[in-house]
């Protein structure tokens, strides 16, 4: 397969200094596309990153809302926050198995750059040494050798940095999904204003404060309301 | 001979170990066919181990075409499908 693609590389040029040439252009365009490759793993991981931060900041405060149902006597409303405790917990998982898989990728493709750099480098040297000694009948050989080699290599990154990237684009399509779902509600941060728990627990806790501050009330006013009728009976004695 | 590891590296490796490559390479194919995907990457990770264990890197400024190039060691049965010809990966 590979073999293949050399060749009618190699056939591309009847003059093979101009092959040489044509070759280390391909080389520097691929040596682009793989740092490229590498700053798209790096975005695709972060925004992952970013997102299995939310999630975890969204577990606390589902805990604490859970809590504070029970305490109230609400288990419809702490059932519904640890439901979906649940669901964030479940996303976190799948989240870490793909940043493990991007910081993967990342790593290896950072190997490629390093290990393509060099060969970039090396063929550079290479083809203006064969280029000046070109009259010699061997130079022919060495140029075909130079250029199966660097080509070989060239099939070989390319295939890495494809898959890549047919990572990342996959990453991209699952996070964007994710995005949407948290944004739709499903995972939706309960402590936000809208949300059904939070809305029930501070009407609730409202509640409970102008019952708390009634029942001070009452405290106060009977307190009065007993001493006058004390104060009544005392004048009527 | 000079052996790459796709999405690795090139090693020299000592042609001795041409025999105990192609058999790792002829149970790959065969694996592949049956649709025995364990079997198929136990074969694969056989033979890369071979190839890293015996052979040495092949540095990386030298430029040397491959005599046998082998998949890389994550790859899925579908991309090897894709990879192989009926012989194999390595000419006979």
């Amino acid at each position: 397969m590979i073999k293949a693609k050399i060749s009618s590389f190699l056939d591309r040029h009847e003059d093979p200094r101009e092959t040489l040439d044509y070759s280390y252009e391909k080389q520097l365009e691929l040596l682009t596309n793989v740092k490229r490759g590498i700053a798209d793993v790096v975005t695709a991981k972060k925004r992952l990153e970013l997102q299995k931060a939310k999630l975890e900041s969204n577990i606390e405060s589902l805990n604490n809302q859970a809590r504070e149902a029970v305490s109230l006597g609400r288990d419809d409303l702490a059932r519904i926050a640890l439901e979906r405790k649940k669901d964030s917990m479940a996303q976190i998982e799948s989240l870490t198995a793909q940043i493990a898989d991007l910081e993967n990728e990342q790593t290896k493709l950072v190997n490629t750059e390093r290990r393509l750099s060099a060969k970039v480098e090396a063929f550079r040297t290479k083809k203006e040494t064969i280029k000046a000694q070109y009259s010699a009948a061997e130079a022919q050989v060495k140029i075909t050798e130079s250029v199966t080699g660097i080509s070989e290599e060239m099939a070989d990154v390319g295939m890495s940095v494809q898959r890549a990237e047919e990572k990342t684009e996959s990453m991209k399509a699952r996070s964007q999904a994710l995005d949407e779902l948290i944004d739709s509600g499903t995972l939706q941060d309960l402590t936000s204003d809208q949300t059904k728990v939070e809305e029930e627990l501070s009407k609730i806790k409202s509640n409970e404060e102008v019952e708390q501050e009634l029942k001070i009330m009452k405290q106060q006013v009977p307190i009065k309301k007993k001493a006058t009728t004390e104060e009544t009976q005392e004048a009527q004695q | 001979m000079i052996v790459r590891i796709l999405g690795d590296n090139q090693y020299v490796l000592d042609s001795k170990y041409l025999d105990k490559l192609n058999e790792l390479d002829n149970c790959m194919v065969d694996h592949l066919s049956n649709e025995e995907v364990d079997e198929f990457s136990s074969c694969l990770h056989e033979m890369i181990h071979t190839i890293r264990e015996k052979g040495t890197l092949l540095d990386p400024a030298e430029i040397r075409p491959s005599d046998l190039i082998v998949p890389s060691p994550d790859i899925t049965p579908e991309e090897a499908r894709k990879l192989f010809t009926e012989e194999g990966i390595i000419p006979d």
